[in-house]
C-alpha cells in the first residue's frame, strides 16, 4: 500500500450511534438487487455439497461390493465415479466463487461510490472535521470488511450448514444407532465454539487496535528522537514502546493459544469420534448392521463434518469487524450537509455591479471565537482589491465565505445586491476561480490538471490559458507536454512550475472574479520573477482579490485591506497607506523593503 | 544463508529452552501421530477378520484390555483415544511454543531495531524517513519476520519429519503402493512454487490498482477545496469511478486465478486418494493387501499432503524473510555519530563555562561545512545570543553543547574538559534545551514535563511549571497535571506546547538552557511574563538562546552574528547598534517585526 490507511478502528464517527439493525436496514437494499445472483450461487453451492458426500459414499461401495466381491471391473467404474464426482464439485465451486465474488464486487463498488459521492457532497466544515485518512479508511477498510462479511462469512456459513445436515443425513440412512451416538458430540463441540468465540473474538479485534498502537508510538518516538536523544531519554522512548509491544504480546498470545487449544480440542474430540465409530464396529462386528465399508465412510464423514469448524475459527471477529464497519459506513451516509441550495435558487447572471461583504461576523466552530469581526468592504466589478495582515489574521477565511465553504453567522455577502445564499452553490463558484496557497495536483495529465477533468474545455483553450501565464515554455519541454502524466503530488514539478499550472488552471475557466491566496514559501528569484510576470497577466483588467504575502504583488491595486486580527484596520491604495507613517501597513511594507537587509528570510 | 542463520541464532540463543521442546518434542509428537493411522488398521482387520493374529501389537492391547475386563472393542478404541489424547496434548504444546515464540520475536525484533535507532545521529534520519523506519519496524518484523522466524522454520522441520515417518510407516506396510500413492505428491511443491509466482502477479497488478483508486481519492479528498471551487464534483466522481471499475476487474482475475490455485491444493490430494483406492483395492483384491491397511494408506496420503504445503511454504517465505533480515540489518550498518564513552561525571557541580574552539561541523557526504570554524567563550552565568539567517548554523552550533552531533573538527570545552570527555547521561542531564518545534510526546502532561527522570520532585516540577507559565492553565486541564495530551488526548494550543516544552527543559535544573526561537507561539503578554521569569532564574544558568526578541537581544551578555557557519560580528548590543553593521539592520528588522505581528519575523517573509 503507498497510502497509509489508518484510524479504520478508532474514531469520530460515533459507530454507537447507529445500530446494527439500523446499519443493516441502510445497507440490505445493496444486495436486494442481487437476490437471483445470491439464490443461484446458494443453489451452485447445494449441489456441490451434496455431491461431495456422495464420494464417501462410493467408497463405502468399493470396500464392501467391489473389494468383497474381487471385482476388479466394479472398482474401476467405482474409482472413476469417484474421479468424476471431484471434476464436477471443483467446476461447480469454482463458478459458484466467481459468481459470488463478481457480486460481492459490484456490491462494493456501488457502496463505494455511494459513499465516496456522499462524501463530496459535504460542507468543507465536514473536511475539517474529518481528516483524508480517516476518510480513506471510511471507503476502504470499512466497505472490505463489510464484503468479506457478506460474500465468504454469509455464505460460508449457510454452505457449511448445509453441509453439516448433509453429513448427518446420509450418517442416519447408513447406520441409525451410529448416527445417534455420533449426534452426542455436537453439544460438546458447539460448546466448545461458542467459548473459543467469545474468548478469543474480541482478543483478535483488540489486536488490530493495539498494533495501530505500536505503529503510532514507534512514529511518534521517531518523530521525536532529536529531542529524546538531546534529554538523553532513550529509555523513556524504549519504555514506551514496550510498553505497547507488551499489551500487544499479552493479546495476540492470548487469542493465538485459545486457538492452539480450541483446534487440538477439536482434534482430539475428532479422534474420539472415531474410536466411537470404531468401538462399535468392533461391537457389532458379527451382528453385520456395521461393515468395514460403513466404518470408512463414517471416518470420512467425521473429518468433513469438522471442516466447517476449522473454518469458521476466525468467524466471529470478521463479523464483529463487518459489522463496526457498517455501522460506520452507516454514520456517514447519515450526515448531512448545513450549507445547502435554496429551494428556488435566483438566476445568477453576469456580475454587473459589485461583490460585496457586509458586516460579516464569523467564527469556524460558531462558537463566538471570531476569525472575522465586523467585515465590510466591496469589489467593485472590474477592480483589483488586496487583502494584507500577518498569518491567522482572517484573510483566507473572507475566500471561503465568498464561495460559501461556510456561511457567516452574522452579516451577508451580496452579489449585486442579493445575497448569496439565494443562488445555487454550483452557480456561484462559477463566477470565480481560486488559486490556493497550497498548489494542489491531481493524478493525471498536465491537461486534466488545468482543465480539472472538463471534458467540453477545448484543448486549444487550455493552451492558450498556459500561454498566458507563461506556462508553456515549460510544458512544451515535457516528453509528452501537455498529455505527460503528473506524478504523486506533482513531484516531477518544481514549485514555480506548480504555480504557473494553477495560474492556468485559473484562467481557463475564464472567472468574472479571480480569488488569489498567494504562496507564501519563497522560490528562487529567477522563478519568482516569472511568477510575478505571470500573476500580472492573470490579474489584469480582471476583477480580483488578492491575498498578497509579498506586497510588491499588489503596489498597483484599486484598494488593498489591511486585516489584523479579523478586523479590517487600514485600507486604500499602496500610495494612501504608505503615507501613514506610522501605520500597519507602512511597518508591513518597511519589513519587506528595507534597504539593504537583502533576503527577506531572517529569523 | 550463513549470516542469516546466525541472525536468527543471535535472537534463538536467548530462548534455549523453548528451541530445546521444538527440537525434542516435534519428532515425538510426529510419531505418535504417524502411529495412529496403524491402531486404525488393526481395529478396521480386526472388525473385517475377527483376529489379531497378525497385528503383535493389537493382539497386546486387547490382551491387556483383557485383563482388567474390556472386551477388544473398549480396549482398541480406548487404546485410540488415549493416544489422540496424549498426541494432541503434546502437538498444543508444541504449538504453544511456537506461538509463543512468534510474538515474542515480534515483539523483540521491533525493540532490538528501535533501540538500535535511538542511538543513531542525524545522518541516519536523513537517510531513512520515519515513514520507511515504521514500515521496516511493523510490517516487515510482524508480517514477514516473526512468523517464519519460529512457526516457519518449525513447521519445515515438523513436515521434513512427518514425510520420513509416514514414508517409513507406509513402505513398512506396502512398498509398491507406497510409491504409487506418495510418488506424485512432490509434484505438489512444483505447482505451489509455480502458481505462487503467478499469485504474486496478480497481486501486485491488484496492489497497484488499489494504489491508484486510493491516489485518485485521496487526491480528491485533500483538494476538496479545488474541487468545490471549480464545482467539478461530478468530474472527481466519475474518475473516482472508472479508477473503481478498473480495480474491480484485478480483483476478479486475482480471485479466478486465487480460487483455481486454492482448489488445486485441496483437491489434488484427493487424487492420492483414487490412487489408494484403485490401487490399493486392486491389492485388496489380489489378496496382498488387508483392508485395514488400505484404510490406513488413505491416512497417509492425507498426512503427506499438508507437509508439501509447509515445505513449500518454508522455500517462499525463506526468500521474503531473508530481504527482511537485509532491512533490518541495513540499519544497523549506519554507525551512530556520537559514542558514549566519557568518564568524567557532570553533573551537580558543574561551573558550565563553555568555550568553543574553532568547532568545525559537515556532514561525510557533503563537501560544505555547516560550522566553517567558531571560536567563543561563555562564562558562567552568562547570557549569549545567536542571531542569523535560516541556514546560517545556529541550530547545528546549540546542538552540539548537549552532543546531538559532535564537531568534526576542533572542540567544545566545558569546564576546561572535552564534552566527549563527560558521560553523555551526565552531560545532557545538566543541560537543559527547547526546540524551535516543540515535540510533545501523546502522554499526561506530567510525563512530558518530567520526561522519564524519575528523580524530579514534585517542588521542582511546580518551580517549573510556575517559570514556564503553565500554571494556571494546567489548573483548568480536566485531570490536572495527568491530563493526556496529543494524538489521543486533550489538544493544546502551540504557546502551550511551547511553553511545556520550556517547562521540560528548566525541571531538570540545567547548568546550561539552550532556547531556540521557542516562544514564537505566544503572546505578546504572556511571552512579556515568561522573560522576566526567565530573567530571574537566568543568572543561575549559562543560557544560549536563539532568538529575535529585541528585548532579550538587549539584555544578553554576548552577541554573536552568524553568517555561513562563521561569526561576521560580535559584542554587546548597545556596541553592535553603535557599529552599524549586520546586527544593526537585523536588530531593526526584528523591530519591525515586533511591532508588525506576533513577533516571527517569518509570518511575513
Amino acid at each position: 500500500m503507498t497510502v497509509e490507511i489508518h484510524d479504520s478502528e478508532s474514531s469520530r464517527h460515533d459507530d454507537k450511534a447507529v445500530s446494527n439493525r439500523q446499519a443493516f436496514g441502510a445497507l440490505l437494499p445493496l444486495a436486494r438487487e442481487h437476490v437471483w445472483g445470491l439464490a443461484g450461487c446458494l443453489g451452485l453451492l447445494t449441489i456441490a455439497t451434496g455431491l461431495s458426500l456422495y464420494w464417501p459414499v462410493l467408497l463405502k461401495q468399493a470396500l464392501d461390493v467391489d473389494i468383497a466381491n474381487k471385482d476388479v471391473g466394479g472398482l474401476i467404474w467405482t474409482v472413476g465415479q469417484i474421479a468424476a464426482i471431484q471434476v464436477i464439485t471443483l467446476v461447480l465451486q469454482y463458478i459458484q466463487r466467481i459468481r459470488l465474488e463478481t457480486i460481492g464486487q459490484n456490491v462494493m463498488v456501488s457502496l463505494k461510490g455511494r459513499i465516496f459521492t456522499h462524501m463530496l457532497s459535504q460542507d468543507i466544515a465536514f473536511f475539517d472535521r474529518n481528516p483524508v485518512g480517516r476518510l480513506l479508511a471510511r471507503v476502504e477498510s470499512d466497505t472490505e470488511a463489510l464484503r468479506v462479511l457478506f460474500t465468504n462469512t454469509a455464505v460460508l456459513i449457510v454452505g457449511d450448514l448445509l453441509l453439516v445436515v448433509g453429513i448427518f443425513a446420509l450418517m442416519f440412512h447408513y447406520s441409525r444407532q451410529l448416527a445417534s451416538v455420533l449426534l452426542c458430540f455436537a453439544p460438546l463441540v458447539l460448546v466448545c465454539v461458542y467459548f473459543f468465540q467469545k474468548l478469543t473474538a474480541p482478543r483478535f479485534l483488540e489486536v488490530r487496535k493495539k498494533m495501530a498502537e505500536v505503529t503510532a508510538t514507534l512514529t511518534e518516538m521517531l518523530h521525536g528522537m532529536a529531542i529524546i536523544q538531546i534529554f538523553h531519554r532513550g529509555g523513556y522512548a524504549r519504555e514506551r514502546l514496550n510498553r505497547a509491544n507488551r499489551l500487544k504480546f499479552s493479546d495476540e498470545l492470548y487469542g493465538h493459544v485459545g486457538a492452539v487449544v480450541f483446534f487440538n480440542t477439536m482434534n482430539f474430540f475428532q479422534n474420539c469420534a472415531m474410536a466411537t465409530v470404531l468401538f462399535f464396529g468392533v461391537m457389532w462386528k458379527d451382528s453385520g448392521v456395521i461393515t468395514v465399508g460403513t466404518i470408512s465412510m463414517f471416518v470420512v464423514l467425521i473429518w468433513r463434518s469438522f471442516d466447517p469448524i476449522y473454518r469458521t475459527s476466525e468467524q466471529l471477529s470478521v463479523i464483529l469487524r463487518g459489522f463496526a464497519g457498517a455501522r460506520r459506513i452507516v454514520a456517514i451516509l447519515s450526515e448531512r450537509p448545513q450549507i445547502t441550495d435554496p429551494e428556488e435558487p435566483v438566476a445568477l447572471g453576469p456580475i454587473t455591479g459589485a461583490v460585496r461583504f457586509e458586516n460579516i461576523w464569523f467564527s469556524y466552530g460558531g462558537d463566538g471565537n471570531w476569525v472575522l469581526r465586523d467585515v465590510s468592504f466591496e469589489i467593485p466589478i472590474g477592480r483589483r482589491v488586496a487583502l494584507v495582515g500577518v498569518t491567522g489574521g482572517g484573510k483566507s477565511t473572507v475566500i471561503s465565505l465568498l464561495l460559501r465553504m461556510y456561511d457567516p453567522q452574522k452579516g451577508r455577502i451580496t452579489i449585486d445586491g442579493v445575497d448569496i445564499r439565494n443562488f445555487a452553490k454550483a452557480d456561484l463558484r462559477r463566477k470565480f476561480a481560486l488559486v490556493l496557497q497550497d498548489i494542489i495536483l491531481f493524478p493525471g495529465t498536465v491537461a486534466e490538471n488545468i482543465s480539472l477533468e472538463d471534458a467540453a474545455m477545448s484543448s486549444e483553450r487550455i493552451a492558450a490559458a498556459c500561454q498566458t501565464v507563461e506556462a508553456d515554455c515549460f510544458i512544451e519541454r515535457l516528453p509528452k507536454t501537455y498529455t505527460t502524466e503528473v506524478s504523486e503530488k506533482g513531484s516531477n514539478f518544481s514549485r514555480g512550475e506548480r504555480q504557473l499550472l494553477s495560474f492556468a488552471r485559473a484562467l481557463a475557466v475564464d472567472p468574472e472574479v479571480l480569488l488569489l491566496d498567494e504562496a507564501t514559501s519563497s522560490v528562487d528569484p529567477e522563478t519568482e520573477r516569472t511568477i510575478q510576470d505571470s500573476l500580472r497577466k492573470l490579474t489584469s483588467e480582471r476583477t480580483s482579490l488578492i491575498i498578497a504575502h509579498r506586497l510588491s504583488t499588489i503596489l498597483d491595486a484599486d484598494q488593498i485591506l489591511v486585516i489584523r486580527r479579523g478586523e479590517i484596520i487600514e485600507r486604500g491604495t499602496h500610495v494612501e497607506l504608505i503615507l501613514q507613517k506610522e501605520g500597519y501597513y507602512s511597518k508591513l511594507f518597511h519589513l519587506q523593503f528595507k534597504p539593504g537587509t537583502g533576503a527577506t528570510s531572517y529569523a | 544463508m550463513r549470516d542469516k542463520i546466525r541472525w536468527f541464532w543471535k535472537y534463538y540463543r536467548q530462548y534455549k529452552y523453548v528451541l530445546a521442546v521444538l527440537l525434542f518434542l516435534t519428532p515425538v509428537q510426529v510419531a505418535l501421530q504417524v502411529s495412529l493411522p496403524r491402531l486404525i488398521e488393526f481395529t478396521v482387520d480386526y472388525v473385517k477378520t475377527g483376529a489379531v493374529d497378525n497385528h503383535p501389537v493389537a493382539g497386546w492391547l486387547v490382551a491387556q484390555g483383557g485383563n482388567f475386563g474390556m472386551s477388544a472393542a473398549l480396549s482398541l478404541s480406548l487404546s485410540l483415544v488415549l493416544l489422540g489424547l496424549v498426541s494432541a496434548t503434546l502437538y498444543a504444546f508444541v504449538q504453544a511454543h511456537r506461538t509463543w515464540m512468534n510474538v515474542k520475536f515480534e515483539w523483540i525484533f521491533r525493540q532490538t531495531a528501535f533501540e538500535g535507532v535511538t542511538l543513531k545521529g542525524p545522518d541516519f534520519f536523513n537517510k531513512f524517513r520515519t515513514g520507511d523506519l515504521v514500515t521496516r519496524m511493523t510490517d516487515d518484523v510482524a508480517e514477514k519476520l516473526s512468523w517464519f522466524a519460529c512457526s516457519g522454520i518449525f513447521r519445515f522441520y515438523e513436515a521434513m519429519l512427518m514425510v520420513i515417518f509416514a514414508v517409513s510407516m507406509m513402505v513398512s506396510i506396502n512398498p509398491k503402493l507406497a510409491l504409487y500413492s506418495a510418488g506424485p505428491l512432490p509434484i505438489l511443491i512444483v505447482i505451489f512454487f509455480k502458481t505462487s509466482s503467478l499469485l504474486d502477479k496478480r497481486y501486485d497488478h491488484l496492489q497497484k490498482r488499489i494504489s491508484h483508486f486510493t491516489d485518485v481519492m485521496e487526491a480528491c479528498l485533500s483538494g476538496i477545496r479545488v474541487v468545490k471551487a471549480y464545482v467539478r464534483e461530478q468530474a472527481q466522481t466519475a474518475k473516482v469511478d472508472a479508477a473503481l471499475q478498473e480495480r474491480k476487474q484485478a480483483e476478479i482475475d486475482t480471485i479466478r486465478t486465487n480460487t483455481v490455485v486454492e482448489s488445486m491444493y485441496f483437491y489434488i490430494w484427493q487424487i492420492g486418494i483414487i490412487i489408494v483406492t484403485l490401487a490399493g483395492g486392486l491389492m485388496a483384491i489380489g489378496g496382498s493387501l488387508s483392508v485395514g491397511e488400505l484404510v490406513a494408506f488413505v491416512y497417509y496420503v492425507v498426512y503427506l499432503v499438508f507437509p508439501m504445503f509447509d515445505i513449500g511454504q518454508f522455500l517462499v517465505k525463506s526468500r521474503q524473510s531473508a530481504v527482511s533480515i537485509d532491512r533490518l540489518v541495513e540499519l544497523e550498518k549506519v554507525a551512530p555519530m556520537v559514542i558514549d564513552n566519557g568518564t568524567l561525571p557532570g553533573n551537580g557541580n558543574l561551573k558550565a563555562h563553555l568555550s568553543f574552539e574553532n568547532v568545525q561541523f559537515g556532514f561525510a557526504t557533503s563537501e560544505r561545512k555547516i560550522i566553517d570554524g567558531v571560536s567563543f567563550e561563555i562564562q558562567p552565568g552568562q547570557t549569549v545570543a545567536l542571531v542569523g539567517k535560516v541556514g546560517s548554523g545556529k541550530t547545528w552550533l546549540v546542538n552540539m553543547i548537549p552532543r546531538l552531533v559532535d564537531p568534526t573538527g576542533g572542540a567544545i570545552l566545558l569546564d576546561g574538559h572535552d564534552l566527549r570527555r563527560y558521560r553523555l547521561e551526565d552531560l545532557r542531564a545538566g543541560i537543559g534545551y527547547v526546540p524551535q518545534e516543540p515535540i510533545l510526546f501523546s502522554d499526561t502532561v506530567r510525563n512530558n514535563i518530567v520526561f522519564g527522570r524519575e528523580a524530579i520532585s514534585e517542588p521542582v516540577l511546580e518551580w517549573a511549571i510556575d517559570i514556564a507559565q503553565l500554571k494556571e492553565e494546567i489548573a483548568t486541564f480536566p485531570k490536572g497535571l495527568d491530563t493526556p495530551i496529543g494524538t489521543r488526548g486533550m489538544s493544546i494550543s502551540g504557546g502551550q506546547k511551547q511553553r511545556l516544552a520550556l517547562a521540560r527543559a528548566l525541571v531538570g535544573k540545567p547548568r546550561v538552557l539552550i532556547l531556540d526561537d521557542c516562544t514564537s507561539a505566544l503572546d505578546a503578554r504572556t511571552e512579556a511574563r515568561l522573560w522576566a521569569r526567565l530573567h530571574e532564574v537566568m543568572p543561575e544558568m549559562t543560557a544560549v538562546l536563539i532568538t529575535h526578541r529585541p528585548d532579550t537581544l538587549e539584555r544578553a551578555d554576548m552577541i554573536y552574528v552568524l553568517e555561513h557557519g562563521r561569526i561576521i560580528e560580535s559584542g554587546r548590543h548597545y556596541d553592535l547598534m553603535a557599529k552599524g553593521g549586520h546586527y544593526a539592520r537585523v536588530y531593526r528588522r526584528y523591530q519591525l517585526a515586533e511591532q508588525v505581528g506576533n513577533g516571527s519575523a517569518e509570518t511575513t517573509a
